[in-house]
């Protein structure tokens, strides 16, 4: 967890600004990478970030994930401008993502989509929901219940309805 | 864009008491409808249908995705996400099109009772009045089935009616198992116009090779919308501005947009457009067979793009629309009085085109711009006094892409890149999708 702050306040100049997680986690982070979340950037432009950032709703293992996930995404911004060098990192960027979501079991996945949505960062929102979407695909319901616990709470006739209305989609 | 929270509380699923939370607890339902939805704009129609089935909660989430696509390749592929040892075996191939056409048959209706069907569950699902989708992809075999057909039609119509589709793409797809009966399948249904903006049409009507002898236009004064049969009528699309045809032309007149049709269906007319009034983009890409597009009164036109074989190699001379030197003859594949800018690109063994008379059929065309074509051949024809377009005085300038290519990104997005001979790599960068063109590439 420090060592994921200190390294924050190493990256680059500009104004810091101290994130505080649910249980009292503080993460001090450049004003660049803090932007990229749409919440924390419109409070920089309405300056209420003097006395830190709380985040209610996000835990200090989810916000080091985050933290993570915008220090190498900030750089990449940074080095937008050099078409030689964006093509490497944006390479180092795909493999970092695809890293950081396969690793994840599936609360920490929730939790993760949730925080990006609560701050509002599209791209780790898109990124998350996709690993979802993938773990999904072109399974049945009942696999799909089996990975994510889902509890069928249908009445027979009731799901006989709901197989009948989206028939297409069954074989059965 | 991300979602409220407050929306989340009132939406989201009961929370079940603490005691009964453990490891294996459901917490994908835990989140939000709002976000289950951009899991959902990720998953493929067949998927994201089939997860109706996983609970209450997750009944209701399909009939809110904006875009279907009903593709029958997709209801073949069933089993590719199970482990290999439950993989279903694939039948024998004269048993698979009965379980297919099964899918087809049964499944689209179904989709299409949707809005109004609720079963027996409608209160706990709290149905919306209707589905409201944007964007509508049909594949399915072709077929002479009436029943099936039928299903097809009451999907467009249901989708284009009261879904509020904007953007349709109807595409065929070869029935293998007819290959001796081909030309027969044909799906004829008058589809409704309305408020369509994109409409996109593959492989029909596929090619027939005897043509009934009453003639194609008979039912035009009744005909609104468009029919997948022979010949392809388009008509009253206020609100169309791409229109994308692959395959989709016989010889005889295969596509009136909004006009009636030329006295002589004899000549070769395969696409007249008219009367089309916001239309913006016409693409025509085929395998085979030249198409003669005529503009008249399209006065939102900018950009059209058509792909064909001049290839005399594997069409039958006797059978080809243009038989003899006209078909190396640019006017009669494109013929408008608006056209500015034409980009001609070349692909295969013959490379070049024979002057035309400009005058009289590309009045308005200022720039003519040939790329790959053969190194030798002679750009100042239009300038020549003794040349046949003497007439042709707004042709100004004729130009063969010596150095340099022209480079597509998909359809529409391409641009010409030329190269000066001495310098190695950059080049001189012209943006042509974004002017007034027609291209034409194989």
């Amino acid at each position: 967890m420090a060592a994921a702050a200190a390294e924050a306040t190493t990256d680059g100049g500009g104004k810091m600004i101290i994130l505080i997680s649910a249980d009292g986690k503080r993460f001090e982070v450049t004003e660049a990478v803090a932007s990229q979340s749409q919440l924390i950037s419109n409070m920089i432009e309405d300056d209420c970030t003097e006395n830190g950032v709380r985040l209610p709703n996000v835990d200090g293992d989810i916000l080091t994930m985050v933290v993570d996930y915008c220090n190498m995404h900030a750089g990449d911004a940074a080095a937008a401008g050099d078409t030689m060098k964006a093509s490497s990192t944006e390479e180092e960027l795909k493999k970092f993502d695809a890293e950081l979501v396969q690793a994840l079991e599936n609360p920490v996945l929730f939790k993760l989509i949730l925080a990006a949505n609560f701050l509002n960062i599209k791209s780790l929102l898109d990124m998350t929901c996709q690993r979802v979407a993938d773990m999904m695909s072109g399974k049945t319901p009942e696999q799909m219940r089996e990975t994510f616990s889902i509890e069928n709470d249908f009445t027979p006739e009731e799901e006989a309805a709901i197989r009948q209305e989206n028939a297409w989609a069954f074989d059965d | 864009m991300a979602v409220r929270p407050r929306r989340r509380r009132r939406r989201s699923a009961p929370p079940r008491p603490a005691s009964s939370r453990g490891e294996g607890d459901d917490r994908l339902s835990e989140l939000p409808d709002e976000l289950l939805l951009i899991v959902m704009r990720g998953l493929d129609t067949r998927s994201a249908l089939g997860a109706a089935a996983l609970s209450r909660r997750w009944a209701r989430l399909p009939r809110e995705l904006p875009a279907l696509d009903f593709h029958v390749s997709d209801a073949l592929q069933r089993g590719a996400g199970l482990p290999p040892a439950r993989r279903r075996v694939p039948r024998p191939p004269r048993r698979a099109p009965r379980r297919r056409r099964r899918v087809e048959a049964r499944g689209i209706p179904g989709a299409v009772r949707a809005p109004r069907h609720a079963g027996p569950g409608r209160a706990h699902h709290r149905l919306p009045r209707r589905r409201r989708v944007s964007r509508l992809g049909v594949e399915f075999f072709a077929t002479n089935d009436a029943h099936r057909i039928g299903c097809v039609h009451r999907l467009i119509n249901t989708a284009v009616g009261s879904w509020g589709v904007e953007e349709l793409e109807v595409a065929i797809k070869p029935a293998p198992w007819r290959r001796r009966k081909a030309g027969l399948p044909v799906v004829g249904a008058d589809m409704p116009p309305l408020r369509l903006t994109k409409l996109t049409l593959r492989n029909c009507p596929p090619r027939r090779r005897r043509c009934r002898s009453r003639s194609p236009f008979s039912s035009w004064r009744t005909c609104r919308g468009f029919r997948l049969r022979p010949p392809l009528l388009l008509s009253g699309f206020p609100h169309l501005k791409k229109l994308h045809l692959k395959n989709c032309h016989c010889r005889d007149p295969a596509l009136v947009v909004d006009a009636p049709p030329p006295s002589s269906s004899s000549a070769v007319v395969p696409i007249q457009l008219n009367h089309a009034a916001v239309l913006e983009d016409l693409a025509c890409v085929h395998d085979a067979n030249p198409v003669v597009v005529l503009f008249r009164d399209v006065p939102r036109l900018r950009r059209v793009h058509l792909s064909f074989s001049l290839d005399s190699g594997t069409a039958d001379d006797a059978q080809h629309p243009l038989p003899g030197p006209d078909k190396y003859k640019l006017d009669w594949h494109v013929r408008s009085e608006q056209m500015a800018s034409l980009v001609l690109r070349f692909t295969g063994p013959e490379r070049w085109i024979l002057p035309w008379r400009v005058g009289t059929r590309l009045r308005s065309l200022r720039r003519l711009l040939v790329a790959d074509g053969s190194p030798t051949w002679d750009v100042s024809w239009p300038r020549r006094p003794w040349s046949p377009c003497t007439r042709a005085r707004r042709l100004r300038r004729v130009e063969l892409l010596r150095h340099g290519e022209v480079r597509y990104d998909g359809l529409w997005e391409w641009e010409v890149v030329r190269r000066r001979p001495q310098e190695g790599g950059g080049g001189e960068r012209r943006h042509w999708s974004r002017m007034e063109e027609i291209g034409i590439k194989r």
